[in-house]
């Protein structure tokens, strides 16, 4: 991947109302169980909300709401758009 | 399982993603039409209920709510073995029409498996309100099976649902053209070479989809299809190569790649057969501004809070006006048994041993019916789920998830019913966790002996003493659920992937058959557990018949009563009958058994009274008050049992005995929930050696420590 301007932000890193592009997911079970719930390679996310404590947040993914602990969003490889 | 069913009955699985409004469109299918059996849920397997549609049987197997076919959860593989080896004649795909994109997920792994399936828009109301059309026609041929446009609620579109059931079963319909989900040319490729090696080794075993589906289900390296496949070597050698081809290829493994290209086909196929409305909904916008509030960073756990108190305080505020009326009505019934019964053995067995242990439990149901209405109320909103996120971060801490708090909270009230609640938790360890603290958690069949003993012994500080009892019960549940969570039940982790619903209104329909079904489980349990466990301890607590008392008692009464009334010949009358009942007990084999376990009470100074007490605690914690009561002859309410009992410990000791009584044992109805909802009898196996080890342990270090500080 050679794009100068990606960072390697995850989907823990979005700020409120940013969106991406997701570049890829981990190679694992969580990974499986992320994409299978429409984290895959290509779709948009943004974040929506975020818990009282900072964790959990929720994304719109898909057109519906998804809640995941910080911990399991860095699964996730965003580009920004 | 296997059903003694008559010929040509129809099985129909209803399938869907949580959340998807299937249990209701079950529901509605199920009691909207005349029931010809019932086959109540038994821990996880399916619901099962036979229906009659024109003129047919159709058994209706309800599947649990799933997003994908992967057989990564318990759920999922239940779902997938019931279709894969079960074989329903149709399946119904339940799909929310607001949420297609991810709906549709599980109808590609439909797809694939090539089973005969209907797919049903449900929720189209709710779709059109959001500004989403949807080409149905379109769908039927890009789907490969019949699409209906569903309102689970009002029922519109369930009949035409059957109809279609019963056509597509029907052999004389012309199948539909077999539709298939294509992936990008190298995995395309990757299953053709496994798949031509799968013909090769099951010759003439498989249509082209089967062994399409099976080519694709290795190649995602599904462990189980793997093992079922272990026989042939080549084959899984040569799915081995692919599989780590790809991968170096690919930068992604086949799994994401197939998650991928299914998404990508949805993409497509939502492309051309739905147009969504630029501007925002009205609905949209409402859902948006709730959530602002009940999510609100600093409000929405003061809301939580404040709904919780709600739910408690209504459960067990309104609930003692019906209790009152239950309670009466055993009493009432009790007293015409009594009047019409000859004086025998089994009246005695009925007045005191099944309607004193059934009806002492039964008097809970008002609050096991109003706590189940809550909970419904909030499930059915989607503020349950709400009420997870807010708490995860503070659950977690303590190796629980978010919607752990529920049980915790209604444990307060009564543990049997706050276990069952442990099935909103999807995830299996989460919901082992919870159901194994939860009985930490002070019941109020529990508070009638805190304050027993409080007010004996500390009656100063009895307030201060309850209190410290209800502190200690959470703390003991939160301490152990991180003590678990690190050690036994730490292999299985558990990310909180949770799905946040739109807020929906409730049907009053499903929050009155969540409560039904509910309510009915606690009643089975009364009718079983309880009623077989109060005969029990009838028995002990009569037997043997014969005693040798220490003195005639009844020689004694007797010539009492051929005395003059006075105040000294009633007292004395109540003196001797006390005595008497009192050395019945103690040589009864209750009382023989209280002696014999009573030396494991010795390091803390507890008596065989105190043994028995605790014995009969086991059945329903109120016994404990109730044993006392016998044991020291004594009325339940009268100010004379606590200054019965208060010589009879130090300070510490009656300590250590709350401390003991709180935690020790669950009760025989909260046994039965953790064996429902834990689904073995291992976990409570386990339940029973770990609470009362910690209550032993700790109540001797109470004494212990009394002895040197006191």
């Amino acid at each position: 991947m050679q794009n100068s301007q990606m960072e390697a932000v995850t989907l823990a890193d979005l700020g409120p109302g940013q969106s991406g592009c997701v570049v890829k997911v981990a190679d694992d079970a969580l990974g499986h169980n992320l994409a299978a719930m429409g984290l895959v390679r290509g779709a948009t996310v943004s974040l929506n909300r975020t818990a009282p404590m900072g964790n959990p947040r929720i994304y719109a993914i898909k057109g519906y709401q998804l809640s995941l602990r910080n911990e399991d969003a860095r699964k996730v490889l965003l580009r920004l758009s | 399982m296997t059903h003694d069913v008559k010929i040509k009955t129809l099985t129909v699985a209803l399938t869907g993603n949580p959340n998807s409004g299937k249990t209701t469109i079950f529901n509605k299918l199920a009691n909207a039409r005349e029931s010809v059996g019932n086959y109540p849920r038994v821990t996880i397997a399916p619901r099962e209920r036979l229906i009659e549609h024109r003129g047919r049987q159709i058994m209706l197997v309800d599947l649990p709510g799933i997003y994908s076919l992967s057989a990564r959860t318990p759920e999922e593989q239940a779902g997938r073995d019931y279709i894969h080896f079960k074989r329903p004649d149709v399946v119904i795909n339940i799909l929310d029409s607001g949420n297609l994109d991810r709906s549709l997920f599980l109808t590609t792994q439909l797809i694939e498996m090539g089973c005969p399936r209907i797919h049903a828009l449900n929720m189209f109301d709710e779709a059109r309100r959001k500004g989403i059309s949807i080409d149905t026609p379109a769908l039927v041929s890009m789907l490969g099976g019949p699409v209906i446009e569903t309102v689970a609620t009002t029922g519109e579109g369930l009949d035409l649902l059957l109809d279609a059931a019963l056509e597509i079963a029907d052999p004389a319909t012309p199948p539909h053209p077999s539709v298939s989900v294509g992936y990008d040319a190298h995995l395309e490729a990757a299953i053709e070479r496994v798949r031509t090696q799968i013909t090769e080794l099951h010759p003439q075993e498989m249509s082209a989809q089967q062994s399409r589906w099976l080519a694709i289900k290795l190649l995602e390296g599904d462990d189980e299809i793997l093992t079922r496949e272990g026989e042939h070597k080549e084959l899984i050698e040569q799915v081995g190569t692919e599989r780590a081809t790809f991968k170096q290829h690919h930068d992604e493994s086949c799994e994401l790649a197939f998650a991928a290209g299914r998404y990508g086909f949805i993409h497509g196929l939502l492309m051309e057969a739905r147009t969504v409305s630029a501007e925002i909904p009205d609905e949209a916008m409402l859902h948006t501004r709730v959530d602002d509030i009940l999510l609100h960073r600093w409000l929405g756990l003061p809301i939580l809070l404040g709904l919780m108190w709600v739910m408690f305080e209504t459960t067990f505020t309104l609930g003692a006006y019906p209790t009152d009326i239950i309670k009466s009505g055993v009493d009432a019934l009790s007293g015409l048994l009594g009047g019409i019964l000859p004086d025998s053995m089994i009246k005695d067995l009925l007045l005191n041993g099944v309607l004193a242990g059934v009806g002492g439990t039964i008097v809970f149901l008002p609050n096991v019916v109003i706590l189940f209405f809550f909970l419904a109320l909030f499930s059915e909103t989607g503020y349950i789920a709400r009420g997870a996120f807010l708490l995860d971060r503070l659950m977690h801490l303590f190796g629980l998830h978010g919607k752990a708090l529920i049980p915790l909270i209604m444990g307060y009230g009564c543990n049997a019913p706050a276990i069952m609640a442990t099935r909103t938790i999807e995830g299996r360890r989460s919901r082992i966790i919870t159901s194994l603290v939860t009985p930490f958690m002070c019941c109020s069949a529990r508070l009638p002996v805190m304050m027993l003993f409080a007010g004996a012994f500390f009656s100063a500080h009895a307030g201060s003493m309850v209190f410290a009892m209800y502190l200690l019960s959470i703390v003991t549940a939160l301490g152990s659920a991180i003590l678990f969570s690190k050690t036994v039940l730490r292999s299985m982790p558990e990310p909180f992937v949770m799905e946040l619903p739109p807020y929906r209104l409730p049907s009053i329909r499903a929050v009155l058959f969540h409560m039904w079904e509910n309510a009915a489980g606690f009643l089975q349990k009364v009718g079983s557990v309880i009623l077989v466990g109060s005969i029990v301890i009838w028995f002990l607590q009569e037997f043997p018949r014969e005693i040798t008392f220490s003195q005639n008692y009844d020689a004694a009464l007797t010539e009492l009563a051929s005395q003059p009334a006075s105040d000294e010949r009633v007292s004395e009358e109540e003196r001797l009958t006390a005595e008497r009942d009192r050395e019945k007990l103690e040589k009864s084999y209750l009382g023989r058994i209280g002696m014999a376990v009573a030396p494991v009470f010795e390091p803390m100074g507890f008596g065989w009274k105190d043994t028995v007490a605790i014995l009969t605690g086991v059945v329903a914690k109120e016994a404990v008050v109730a044993s006392y009561a016998v044991l020291y002859a004594q009325s339940k309410e009268s100010e004379g049992l606590m200054s019965a009992i208060s010589g009879t410990m130090n300070p510490a000791q009656a300590f250590a005995f709350m401390v003991f009584a709180l935690l020790y044992l669950p009760c025989l109805a909260t046994i039965g929930a953790i064996r429902r909802e834990a689904g073995s009898w291992k976990w409570v196996g386990f339940s029973v050696a770990y609470s009362l080890g910690l209550a032993w342990t700790l109540a001797l270090i109470i004494v212990n420590l009394g002895r040197v500080l006191l």
